[in-house]
């Protein structure tokens, strides 16, 4: 046996241990090589008991400082870049899907609306076997060719996504993703439109820390709904050139369950009126009745 | 790499320290165990690994994003500056590190070492492998991580390291085997 076929059945040995089986079971699966196959699995598994070195508390937090002073030795003699290089996207394939993404912007021609648009554009890729094209999409940033794409995709994985903790994972990741664009376009000095949902952490005069991130608010900037500390809210925004980001629009969050509540509330106060109308009209119509019998009584007694 | 490891590496390429700080605090471990199993000791260990972000810090002015992960250059890092390391022990001409870390070694106080006794043997042949089963052998045994994974942190072939696990575990196997016999 060539020595190539081994070392696949010894990582396929180990493999399967790693997957629970027993040394046993899996030796016995390969009965001709047993004998050269267990001295290597049982080296194998003394190694796993190699200890994880644990480093001591003092080493980690010296190691830290020495990075840190080296940091500030560094930005004295300013060897930091102040804009840090974001690779364009440019490659051909990318040009090619930014063309199908804008044509499908553009042209509107489907009649479904922009998410299930994308959500089409991604199962029509993954049918193609565009993985590669696809993965290209998930560097790209606000403002890419394939950013809209990324969006799409997005979607569709939500879409697809059925279980409820799932579902709610991916959202907290995209949520991330969104947070780590805006650091991106920060760093790099780009000027985009951005958009990421957060709690306020803090609020100075001009500069609030949206989820760790500091966005410039001025007279301008439309403000909408409960903005205090700890509110959940929306923000559109700006990121320029110099490396801050300019709120153009922040909102606080509905909240689903406020929601649900204010629509109940709201049918309650409807269905009353509705009620009230109606009574009205059968007590209209009763004395209208009475009058008209009333009427009738006279007549006849005349 | 993914988007929060570029937003970090960007954010510490434009001088952010809390970026910095956090890749220092994510990559420490993998970094120090690499390190520990190549230098067999821990204040050693920890200072190399120390030195392994600084050299990550110096490059980064200049450090363009080729699609790889943070860790895979780091260990990058780590591969050359242990060769350095023991260049300097042999005494070529790397006397900066040399002096440092014996300036350090002179201030070390006595700490109670990693008891290595029940795996001694096993240790001893570790040493006898090159660096790169070695390495292999850390990430595959000790940290636990799939010949897929190792692949593109160490940037060779899944090939490559089915064969380096499999040359380095013929080895360790007969050392095991021999003291056995003894």
């Amino acid at each position: 046996m060539n020595r190539h076929r081994f070392d696949l059945i010894l990582e396929d040995c180990l493999s399967r241990i790693d997957r629970g089986e027993s040394i046993q079971d899996v030796l016995d699966s390969y009965p001709a090589l047993n004998g050269h196959l267990e001295p290597l699995v049982q080296a194998a598994l003394m190694g796993r008991r190699l200890p994880k070195p644990v480093p001591s508390e003092d080493g980690f937090r010296t190691g830290k400082n020495m990075l840190l002073a080296e940091m500030n030795n560094m930005q004295r003699a300013n060897g930091f870049r102040q804009k840090a290089k974001v690779p364009a996207p440019s490659r051909l394939t990318e040009r090619w899907l930014g063309s199908l993404v804008k044509l499908f912007q553009v042209k509107r021609t489907t009649g479904l609306t922009p998410v299930y648009r994308f959500v089409v554009i991604g199962l029509v890729l993954v049918l193609m076997g565009g993985f590669l094209t696809v993965n290209a999409s998930a560097s790209s940033l606000p403002g890419d060719v394939l950013y809209d794409l990324k969006l799409g995709l997005e979607q569709t994985q939500v879409f697809f996504t059925f279980d409820p903790e799932a579902r709610q994972d991916l959202m907290l990741a995209i949520e991330e993703e969104r947070l780590a664009e805006v650091e991106i376009l920060l760093a790099a000095g780009r000027q985009e439109e951005v958009e990421f949902g957060g709690v306020i952490e803090q609020k100075f005069e001009s500069t609030w820390i949206i989820k760790g991130i500091s966005v410039q608010v001025d007279p301008v900037t439309e403000l909408d709904g409960d903005l205090e500390i700890g509110s959940e809210v929306d923000v559109f925004a700006i990121t320029m050139e110099d490396g801050t980001l300019q709120a153009s629009d922040i909102s606080a969050e509905v909240d689903a369950s406020d929601e649900d509540e204010k629509v109940k509330e709201d049918k309650v106060k409807e269905d009353k009126i509705k009620d009230d109308k109606e009574e009205k009209e059968d007590k209209d119509d009763k004395e209208d009745e009475e009058d008209k019998e009333e009427k009738e009584d006279k007549d006849k007694d005349k | 790499m993914n988007l929060n490891e570029k937003a970090l590496l960007y954010r510490a390429q434009a001088g952010d320290r809390r970026a910095a700080g956090t890749l220092f605090e994510s990559y420490y471990q993998e970094i120090y165990t690499y390190i520990f199993y190549r230098v067999s000791d821990t204040f050693t260990a920890e200072i190399l690994t120390a030195v392994v972000f600084i050299r990550m810090l110096n490059r980064l002015p200049t450090y363009i994003d080729q699609g790889k992960s943070i860790l895979s250059w780091l260990y990058t890092i780590a591969r050359k500056l242990v060769i350095d390391y023991y260049r300097t022990q042999d005494g070529s001409d790397q006397p900066s590190l040399k002096e440092h870390l014996l300036g350090i070694n002179q201030r070390r106080q006595e700490e109670p070492g990693q008891s290595q006794d029940p795996l001694d043997s096993f240790q001893r042949a570790m040493r006898r492998l090159n660096e790169q089963q070695k390495h292999v052998i850390i990430l595959r045994l000790v940290e636990g991580r799939s010949v897929q994974d190792i692949a593109e942190l160490i940037n060779k072939s899944e090939g490559t390291v089915r064969s380096l696990q499999g040359r380095a575990l013929r080895s360790l196997g007969k050392a095991v085997e021999k003291e056995k016999v003894l």
